[in-house]
């Protein structure tokens, strides 16, 4: 028979056991030399490693490469054809684009999450690397020794510090501002000391400023602003900066004011005043009322269609009918009334903005594409991924929609789209869609370009949205639905925002495809960095010959943006705690 | 419709629903008056929670009428929303939205269904918060809490709404024997404030102590009614004994 027991006292909780440090060579026991089989293993391994590494760095550091070619080309690599003597446009374009960078992370991530230790184990790697390089590089490689050197001196120094240092000040969280001060003086004074950029110097180490001061005027706004508007109105900032920045600074717009004043005006502003009206009656009718007045809006959107109206008229009043469409469900209380009529007017705005500066001739224009390189690489991939989520969503709403018009269309586009290779998606974006539109509209080829890669991607994301739609748990539905929600607020407030996070990976994979494919554009003429790589460089009479120095760059280039998006997602993915709900 | 505000708010006449070939309700007729509380019970697969989840049409049922508050469910859209928002709902697993805070579990439907101003729809989340003891929760994500905090805060999710009628499709099933307590006890206090009340559920101690009627339900129909009195002292027909004798 057992005694019953009875604990007096509960104990309190105790802290974990350390985790025990273990030595190189207790390490080295453990993981490579476990037994015979893994010791010969590892060996072989080894060695192979050793021959290959001598190999790469042997064929890096050759006596015939012409490495020297690329810095002699950066100007190229950056803008290929864009005017030299408007190159100030394109530095405004990177001081504007690291304002809002140093802007964003201080608004985004005031305290970093590098610690001392962090950087230690950095500089750790960096010196082993160039300690390797230094031992094994061949002879034709006349700085060895001083990396293997520098190698040996990072190793100790980080060494040491840590040695040093007590250990509440290594993982201490070093704030963000400290790391970009250190960041942008590291840079200067790389571009003031190394002869590289020996041109450049002044422009970058302004753009470098720019961003330092960026970073400070975030840091300002973020003790006096909320933090949840402060992100939206920084958001809206990138929004409206791009285009500005591709049609307006990188440009210089010859805009044709009579035809604006003339014909285009008048329509912008009945249009932009009807549409307040429309949308302010609308949100206040009642259901039946306000339906009909849609189905006036969507007859009127085609109609315009009929007559001589200018492309601005027929874009507004397409903004118009698709906000009126969304008022009975979101704009119909007091603030959603304010924020739709907001939206409409922040839109015609933004819309007639395009259509005035979009339309209007280029003085820059020397030929048709008036820049390539990185610059027109950034530009597809930006403005393809900004154009092509929307997009990817709506077809995605689309498919999975219980009406059967959307549910074709939408599963019709994306099956053709997804079956038609990208070359040919791109040949009938430049040279085909010209075809079947009105014979005075005249698109600038990177624009036709843009589309395609837009058309391409949106049908690829929308795939995997409709995946992220399928996980959500039919309660989820069920519970918006029992609290009386619209099937549009349910899909904008419950289910979509729940399917976008948890699809985060793949729609980073998809960005990362179309970062990469952007490369085929050179198949249709334009002078992307890949082309400026593969064939603008090595054809130039300094630089003949330099195809795979050229290649190698232009792949290490791919691969530094790349390995960033992919990281850049996994910090977002923590963030977000997608798999941890 | 009889005096004393007791007037019929949800009639069930003949009631039918097939999933495919089989019938999972063959006939229900019933009268739920308002400020009642009715229990249901039953073995599984009777059709309890088909028949409370057609009340909010969350099931399309194919024959028979079905009026809540005087307005019959057709497949009319602008009907079945109407009745969504005067029907609150509690469900066996919660289902409260992971990615937003307690709060914003409470104020969403309000402030775009009910139309109210963000700080009202607060207001009202906090008062309810703390009516069901879980005020200091607010700021939490569904995830951080207990199954019992979770189900109090779908409970205040759906009386935010202000409701004229709750059902509860079996909503203590999912939890730890010590969190049942604290969500019957919200319900209790709910049933005493004279809210309508269908609940779905195998606590007879709930059903005992707050039910004005217990509803007995197999094979997707009706086998007995009556007051909590009745069916705990004296069941009548053999299935319900049977039932009885198995779960006291």
């Amino acid at each position: 028979m057992t005694t019953p027991r009875v604990t007096t006292e509960l104990r309190p909780p105790e802290p974990p056991p350390e985790a025990s440090q273990i030595g190189a060579v207790v390490w080295l026991r453990r993981n490579l030399f476990g037994s015979v089989a893994s010791s010969i293993v590892s060996v072989i391994l080894g060695v192979a490693l050793f021959f290959m590494l001598r190999g790469i760095l042997g064929f890096l550091f050759a006596e015939e490469r012409l490495w020297e070619v690329i810095p002699r080309n950066a100007t190229n690599y950056a803008i290929e054809g864009y005017p030299r003597s408007n190159i100030a446009r394109i530095w405004l374009s990177l001081d504007i684009v690291l304002f809002l960078a140093g802007l964003s992370m201080a608004v985004w991530k005031p305290t970093g999450r590098t610690s001392l230790a962090s950087l230690a184990a950095g500089v750790r790697s960096l010196g082993m690397v160039l300690v390797l390089v230094g031992v094994l590089a061949p002879d034709s490689f006349q700085s060895r020794g001083v990396a293997a050197v520098v190698g040996l001196g990072l190793v100790a120094l980080s060494y040491l510090g840590v040695r040093l240092s007590d250990a509440a000040a290594l993982t201490e969280r070093i704030p963000t501002l400290g790391l970009v001060a250190a960041g942008a003086g590291g840079l200067v004074a790389v571009l003031w000391l190394l002869p590289i950029a020996s041109t450049t110097r002044i422009p970058y180490t302004i753009a470098i400023v720019v961003g330092v001061v960026g970073h400070l005027v975030g840091r300002a706004a973020v003790g006096r602003f909320a933090p949840g508007p402060l992100r939206a109105i920084v958001v809206a900032i990138w929004l409206v900066s791009l285009p500005v920045i591709y049609l307006h600074i990188q440009r210089n717009p010859v805009v044709d004011w009579d035809t604006v004043t003339g014909s285009w005006l008048p329509w912008i502003a009945a249009i932009t005043i009807a549409g307040t009206g429309i949308i302010a009656v609308v949100s206040r009718s009642d259901r039946e009322r306000a339906g009909v007045m849609n189905a006036v809006m969507v007859i009127a959107t085609i109609a315009i269609w009929t007559i001589s109206a200018p492309m601005v008229a027929r874009a507004l009043l397409f903004v118009l009918t698709v906000l009126s469409l969304a008022t009975p469900t979101f704009g119909s209380s007091g603030v959603g009334r304010r924020n739709m009529l907001l939206t409409w007017l922040a839109g015609a705005a933004f819309v007639s903005y395009i259509f005035v500066i979009g339309d209007a001739g280029t003085g820059l224009a020397t030929r048709n594409e008036y820049y390539g390189g990185l610059s027109l690489t950034m530009m597809l991939a930006a403005g393809g991924l900004l154009l092509s989520l929307p997009m990817g969503i709506l077809l995605a709403l689309g498919r999975t929609s219980t009406m059967p018009i959307f549910r074709l269309l939408s599963t019709g586009y994306i099956e053709v789209v997804r079956g038609v290779p990208l070359i040919t998606v791109l040949f009938i974006a430049r040279f085909g869609i010209l075809n079947f539109l009105p014979e005075n509209l005249e698109f600038d080829p990177n624009v036709l370009v843009l589309g395609g890669i837009t058309a391409f991607s949106a049908a690829y994301l929308a795939e995997n949205v409709r995946g992220g739609l399928q996980s959500i748990p039919k309660g989820q539905y069920e519970a918006a639905k029992a609290l009386g929600m619209t099937t549009a607020q349910m899909t904008m407030l419950i289910t979509l925002p729940q399917a976008l996070r948890a699809v985060i990976p793949a729609i980073v994979g998809q960005v990362i495809s179309l970062f990469k494919d952007t490369s085929l554009v050179a198949i249709v003429g334009l002078a992307e960095f890949f082309r400026v790589a593969r064939d603008i460089v090595p054809n130039q009479t300094n630089s003949l010959g330099s195809i795979i120095e050229n290649l190698l760059f232009a792949a290490a280039v791919y691969w530094i943006f790349t390995y960033n998006f992919s990281r850049a997602s996994q910090r977002l993915e923590r963030r977000l705690g997608v798999g941890t709900r | 419709m009889s005096d004393n505000g007791k007037k019929d708010i949800v009639i069930c006449d003949d009631v039918k629903k097939w999933f495919g070939d089989f019938q999972a309700l063959r006939g229900i007729s019933t009268t739920v008056r308002e400020g009642e509380v009715v229990v249901i019970i039953g073995p599984s697969g009777s059709g309890k929670s088909t028949w409370i989840r057609c009340i909010n049409r969350l099931e399309v049922h194919q024959e028979g009428r079905i009026v809540v508050d005087g307005i019959e469910l057709t497949s009319d859209v602008k009907n079945i929303e109407k009745i969504r928002s005067e029907v609150g709902m509690v469900f066996q697993q919660f289902n409260l939205f992971p990615h937003l805070t307690v709060l914003q579990n409470i104020t969403l439907a309000q402030t775009w269904v009910r139309k109210r101003t963000k700080r009202d729809a607060e207001e009202k989340a906090k008062a309810l918060l703390e009516r069901v003891g879980i005020q200091e929760q607010a700021a939490k994500y569904p995830g951080q809490l207990s199954g019992g905090q979770q189900q109090r805060v779908a409970l205040t999710r759906s009386l935010a709404m202000d409701p004229r009628i709750m059902l509860f499709d079996e909503p203590t099933s999912a939890l730890d024997p010590e969190m049942i307590k604290e969500v019957l006890d919200a319900m209790k206090e709910l049933a005493r404030s004279g809210m309508t009340m269908l609940v779905v559920t195998h606590e007879m101690g709930f059903a005992r102590e707050v039910a004005d009627r217990v509803i007995f339900m197999d094979q997707g129909q009706i086998v007995e009614e009556g007051t909590p009195e009745h069916f705990f002292t004296d069941p009548q027909h053999d299935r319900t004994k049977l039932f009885l004798s198995q779960i006291l």
